[in-house]
C-alpha cells in the first residue's frame, strides 16, 4: 500500500504537530479548517442541533487533551479527528436512543433549523473543492462500483449511525444478509480504494 | 481472538468505523487498538476513508468555539462579568425610549439563520437582559457587519407585533437597527449593512406594531436591553 498520509500534503496534519506541543493559535485553524465536516457529521448522527453542538465541543476538548497521541504515520489528521468526533456523537447516540422520542424522523418534516443547515452545506469554498476533487473521484467511482443496496447500507449505517438489526429493520432484510452485504461492501470498497492508489 | 489475519483486523476495523460493530466487540476493539499499531492503523484509515466520502459541511455557530476556548479556560466568563459591570453601572436608566424623531442610520437585512458558512472570527458583542432576567448573548463579526443573537429559549413573538433592535448611544434618540425574525431554535443573524458607530453604547429591542416602529422611535415597551461589551 502506497503511504498517502504524509503530513506535507495534510495541513491538518501539520496544525495537529502544533497542537500537541499545546499550540493553542494552531488549535484554532485546526477547529476552523475541520469543524464544517465534523459537525455536519454529528448533525446527521445526532439529528438534533444541540447535541451535536454538545457532542462537538466534547470532541474538541478531547482532541486538545490528546493531540499527543496522534501518529501521522497511521492515518490522516482528518481520520484521527472523525474517530474521535464519530466516537463521541454514537456515544450521544446510544444514550439518546434510550429516549427515542426526541429523535427526528430524518424522512419525516424533521427539525427545519437543521434542514436548512444542511441545505447550506454543500457551499463550500473552491480551493477546498479542488483539493478534494481527484480524490473524491476515486471515492465515488469505488462507491459507484458497489451494488445499489450495498452502496445503501454503507451510506445508511455511516450517516445515520444504525447498527446492524437497526439496518435490518430499515431495510426488512435478515439480520445475516444485512452482516454479509456490509462486510461485502467494506472489503470491496477497500479493495477498489487500495487498487486505485496503486 | 487472535488478530493475526489482516482480513479480519480490516473488516473489524471497517465495522469499528462505520459504526455498525457495537458493545462487547467495539469495546474489545478499542482496548486492542490501543496495543496493536496495526489494528490503530487500520481504524484510523477506516474513519479517513469514510470521512472523505462524506462531503457535508456545516459551519457550527460561531458560539460553539467560544464555548471550548472557556472549557478548557481560555478566557474568561464574560456573561458573568459582563452583567455584573451593567448591574453597578446603571448607566440605563439614562436612556429615554419616548423620543419620536426618525433617525434612520443604519439599514440591517435580516438574512438567514445561520450568519455565514464561511468560517468567521466572531466576538462577544453584548448581553441583553429582559426585566424578567432573560439573557440575550449578542456576538458580533469582526466587520461588525453581522450580529448573531442567542437567547436559551426561542424568541415568541406575539401575533401582530414586531420585535425591533434599537443602537443607544448617549444624550440621543435610540436608532432604529432592524426587526428581529421569529428566532428558530432561539437564533437570530443580522446583517448591518453600514458598520455599526463607535458613539453606540448599548442595544435595546423594544415590542412595535408589525413592520416596526411607525414614529421611528420606540413606542412599545422594552424587553431587552444590555450595553456593548467593548467599544466599537
Amino acid at each position: 500500500m502506497i503511504q498517502t498520509d504524509s503530513s506535507a500534503a495534510d495541513p491538518a496534519a501539520k496544525l495537529m504537530a502544533r497542537v500537541a506541543v499545546g499550540d493553542r493559535n494552531s488549535f484554532k485553524a485546526l477547529y476552523q479548517l475541520t469543524s464544517p465536516r465534523l459537525f455536519a457529521m454529528c448533525l446527521r448522527l445526532l439529528r438534533a442541533r444541540e447535541l451535536a453542538e454538545d457532542a462537538l465541543q466534547d470532541a474538541f476538548i478531547k482532541i486538545w487533551n490528546s493531540a499527543a497521541s496522534y501518529r501521522p504515520e497511521r492515518g490522516t489528521a482528518l481520520g484521527w479527528l472523525a474517530r474521535i468526533v464519530r466516537n463521541q456523537c454514537l456515544d450521544y447516540l446510544r444514550n439518546r436512543r434510550v429516549e427515542t422520542t426526541h429523535r427526528v424522523d430524518p424522512h419525516g418534516d424533521g427539525d427545519e433549523d437543521l434542514l436548512n443547515t444542511l441545505a447550506a452545506a454543500d457551499q463550500k469554498s473552491p480551493e477546498r473543492l479542488a483539493e478534494a476533487a481527484s480524490e473524491n473521484e476515486r471515492l465515488a467511482r469505488c462507491l459507484q462500483a458497489l451494488k445499489s443496496q450495498q452502496q445503501e447500507l454503507i451510506s445508511v449505517a455511516y450517516t445515520e449511525g444504525l447498527s446492524h438489526s437497526e439496518l435490518a429493520r430499515r431495510f426488512t432484510l435478515p439480520l445475516g444478509t444485512v452482516k454479509t452485504l456490509i462486510r461485502r461492501a467494506l472489503l470491496s470498497l477497500k479493495v477498489c480504494l487500495e487498487g486505485g492508489l496503486s | 481472538m487472535r488478530l493475526s489475519d489482516s482480513t479480519l483486523i480490516n473488516y473489524l476495523a471497517a465495522e469499528y468505523a462505520l459504526g455498525t460493530l457495537r458493545g462487547a466487540p467495539r469495546q474489545w476493539l478499542e482496548t486492542a487498538a490501543a496495543r496493536n499499531a496495526t489494528l490503530d492503523t487500520a481504524i484510523l484509515r477506516w474513519h479517513g476513508r469514510l470521512a472523505t466520502l462524506d462531503q457535508f459541511e456545516a459551519t457550527p455557530a460561531p458560539e460553539i468555539w467560544l464555548a471550548i476556548e472557556r472549557r478548557l479556560g481560555w478566557t474568561p466568563t464574560v456573561v458573568a462579568d459582563a452583567s455584573s459591570f451593567w448591574q453597578r453601572s446603571g448607566v440605563w436608566k439614562a436612556w429615554s425610549f419616548a423620543a419620536t424623531i426618525a433617525a434612520i442610520a443604519l439599514v440591517i437585512v435580516i438574512l438567514q439563520q445561520t450568519p455565514s458558512v464561511q468560517p468567521q472570527e466572531w466576538r462577544a458583542f453584548a448581553v441583553l437582559e429582559s426585566p424578567q432576567q432573560q439573557r440575550m448573548m449578542v456576538l458580533a463579526s469582526a466587520d461588525l457587519k453581522t450580529l448573531w443573537f442567542t437567547t436559551a429559549q426561542p424568541l415568541a413573538i406575539p401575533a401582530g407585533k414586531s420585535y425591533q433592535l434599537w443602537w443607544i448611544a448617549p444624550n440621543e434618540k435610540p436608532v432604529p437597527a432592524g426587526l428581529l425574525p421569529g428566532a428558530n431554535g432561539g437564533r437570530i443573524a443580522l446583517q448591518v449593512a453600514a458598520a455599526a458607530k463607535s458613539q453606540y453604547v448599548a442595544l435595546a429591542i423594544s415590542v412595535e406594531p408589525v413592520g416596526g416602529s411607525p414614529t421611528g422611535q420606540p413606542t412599545g415597551a422594552v424587553i431587552f436591553q444590555g450595553k456593548l461589551l467593548n467599544p466599537i
